[in-house]
């Protein structure tokens, strides 16, 4: 599987690409104007380690202890799963301001509650409105955390 | 100075009954993933002012050793930290949880959290002069020091590496980077977007590496069955057993007590810089068999940041009282409202009868929270505990909000969440190919306090780092760094060639 193949590489890849942008940043565009040879350190020694893991994954030693890693992938209904729920967090995280905490929260546990499995009516319904109410009543009202009411904003 | 103790035990007793209160309030709010104990203080500021000196003093310190425990709770049970400093008790007490002894954990940690509490309390009222004269010696060079002691920690724990952990670590610290330059005020890393002008939001970080990471790796890992049901002791009688285990670890709670109470007296260090470096103590002088168990469930590691948290508490008010400089955020909201009382704060606030009375009803009132401690947060593990055994499916969506929640109470950001949301991910695929989660959060979170000490000691030394060797404070601080990380190593190797010499080659190897 292509994950399997090209996962171990992503995190090292991401760290180079990181490094090099910050020290970049502030070579190119504030030099002199701020502490860069303090992320030139800090990036350096990173991108060294990132190459130092790439070069042990390409020669097939792995320093990883062999349970920490997985052995087998798992269904692929459950990545399907996965990459649902990822996906509803980030649309709750863009649609919150818009259409308020209350129905975002709402359809979220609905949607997430399905997707995992629960078939009970009145348990998706109990534990989404209970869920709602709690936020509602004891964070926004009680501790006053100002959630986003969005549409139904002078209502909540 | 004994007056002031008497007449601060007596004005204690007649404000008493606000203690298992603030404590009650505390445990809850700090089992709130995102709201630490100097927000909460915060918010309760009106209602402490409000309420006479002593009263409002004794309830806030109840409010805020409450807080230190009830931490623990999400962190042992979802792998969500309430707050920073317990990271590392997401990190062992979780761990613990899924092999079925999570009530043993929360046990631990209620009892750490007692320990450190009592003998932070029992320092503040012996040596409250002592170690406020200890805390002017600490300056820009010796935070730096402190703090490398935590940092030291990346390379210990690194599970899956030692090119891993380093790389992780560093990475943490770069990213930890990101916001206003200290020195200079240009900005770094922060892409333009306004929201990273302050740097990269610490509790989003944690939610996201430690609590939905998981949640993702349980999805993959097929949720159908609860992870947690073969758990060995549940109830009160796990929580107890956890608690009578505590005392089988002597030297891990005196030492994490001193790390706590020494770092809580040192202004700006903050109880999560004492977890972190109590963690690493721990982790250098475990034997090589307990050594394995860090990061996979260690009692040693969890009741070390528990104890060393809690002890915090008692180490911070030390500066406040002695110097009214506070030890903490936490310990800022307590000046502020001394001076709102108009007691004299500063050095001459034990001179006067009203100021030691009040001084020293704090320090009594953290016995009386200890003593709490241990009722309270027995029955309320037992409680939280319960929610481990709720049908995963039903839970995850639950988790799902409250971390959103937990990421959007520090700054107030929408953005937060979707920093959450982004760490998250990331920590998915650092777990499932062996990349240590812990070193990427001792960077992000003990990055900022480095850099700072590190550019200011730099500065003062007109740009060469000769103050970090020509003080005597410095020099004895590199040389315990130097033991911690070298002399379990030293001792094992000098073992072997002992052994070796004697012709023992079974005893040598080991």
């Amino acid at each position: 599987m292509l994950l399997s193949r090209l996962g171990p590489l992503i995190i090292p890849i991401l760290v180079i690409g990181y490094s090099g942008y910050m020290i970049a940043e502030q070579y190119l565009g504030s030099y002199r104007e701020s502490s860069q040879n303090y992320a030139l350190l800090l990036g350096g020694v990173a991108i060294l380690c990132a190459l130092i893991v790439l070069a042990r994954l390409a020669m097939g030693a792995d320093e990883g202890e062999a349970d920490d890693l997985p052995h087998e992938p798992a269904p692929r209904w459950h990545y399907v799963q996965l990459i649902a729920i990822v996906a509803m967090m980030a649309l709750a995280v863009l649609l919150i301001p818009v259409i308020g905490y209350a129905i975002t929260f709402f359809v979220m546990l609905v949607a997430a509650l399905l997707l995992l499995g629960v078939r009970s009516v009145p348990a998706i319904l109990a534990i989404s409105v209970g869920m709602v109410a709690v936020v509602h009543f004891g964070l926004v009202k009680e501790l006053q955390l100002p959630l986003p009411a969005g549409i139904l904003e002078g209502i909540l | 100075m004994m007056n002031g103790a008497y007449d601060g035990l007596l004005m204690l007793l007649g404000v008493m009954w606000v203690v298992p209160i603030g404590v009650f309030i505390g445990m809850t709010f700090g089992a709130v993933p995102g709201l630490n104990k100097s927000g909460m203080l915060a918010i309760l500021l009106p209602v402490l002012l409000a309420m006479s000196p002593e009263m409002g003093l004794v309830f806030a310190m109840s409010l805020y050793a409450g807080g230190e425990v009830g931490n623990a709770f999400p962190a042992v049970v979802l792998n969500i930290p309430g707050d920073a400093s317990a990271a590392v008790t997401a990190l062992e007490g979780y761990q613990m949880t899924l092999r079925g002894d999570g009530a043993k954990a929360l046990g631990m940690c209620v009892m750490g959290s007692t320990i450190g509490a009592v003998l932070g309390g029992l320092a503040s009222l012996v040596a409250a002069p002592t170690l406020g004269a200890i805390a002017l010696r600490f300056s820009y060079p010796e935070i730096c020091i402190i703090v490398l002691f935590g940092l030291a920690a990346i390379a210990q724990v690194s599970s899956g590496g030692l090119a891993k952990g380093l790389m992780m670590g560093f990475a943490g610290m770069l990213l930890s980077t990101t916001g206003t330059d200290p020195m200079w005020g240009t900005f770094r890393g922060t892409f333009d977007l306004v929201y990273l002008f302050d740097g990269l939001p610490i509790i989003p970080c944690l939610i996201g590496l430690l609590g939905f990471s998981e949640l993702l790796k349980m999805i993959e890992g097929g949720i159908t069955v609860n992870r947690v049901s073969q758990a060995r002791e549940v109830g009160l009688k796990g929580v107890l057993a956890g608690m009578r285990e505590t005392f089988r670890y002597p030297f891990d709670l005196l030492r994490s007590s001193l790390t706590g109470i020494i770092i809580g007296i040192v202004p700006g260090a903050g109880g999560t810089v004492s977890t972190f470096l109590s963690y690493q103590q721990a982790l250098s002088w475990a034997s090589p068999e307990a050594k394995k168990q860090f990061g996979k469930g260690s009692p040693n590691g969890l009741i070390a940041g528990d104890t060393a948290n809690n002890a915090d508490v008692g180490g911070s008010i030390v500066p406040l009282i002695t110097l009214g400089i506070p030890g903490s955020s936490a310990a800022a909201v307590l000046l502020v409202i001394m001076a709102y009382h108009g007691l004299e704060v500063g050095p001459r606030l034990l001179s006067t009868a009203e100021g030691a009375s009040v001084a020293y009803a704090i320090i009594w009132s953290q016995f009386v929270s200890a003593g709490l401690l241990v009722v309270m947060g027995g029955l309320l593990a037992t409680f939280a505990y319960r929610l481990a055994f709720l049908p995963v499916n039903t839970m995850v969506p639950v988790i799902m909000v409250a971390a959103l929640i937990g990421s959007f109470s520090q700054n107030q950001y929408i953005f937060d969440m979707g920093v959450m949301v982004l760490f998250g991910i990331i920590g998915f695929f650092m777990k499932s190919y062996g990349y240590p989660p812990i070193a990427l959060l001792l960077g992000i979170i003990l990055g900022p306090m480095f850099e700072e000490n590190l550019l200011r000691t730099l500065r003062l030394g007109g740009g060469t780092p000769e103050l970090f060797f020509e003080r005597p404070l410095t020099l004895f601080l590199w040389l315990l760094l130097f033991l911690t990380l070298g002399a379990r190593p030293a001792l094992q190797l000098l073992r072997n060639y002992r052994n070796r010499r004697i012709g023992d080659p079974v005893k040598a190897q080991q």
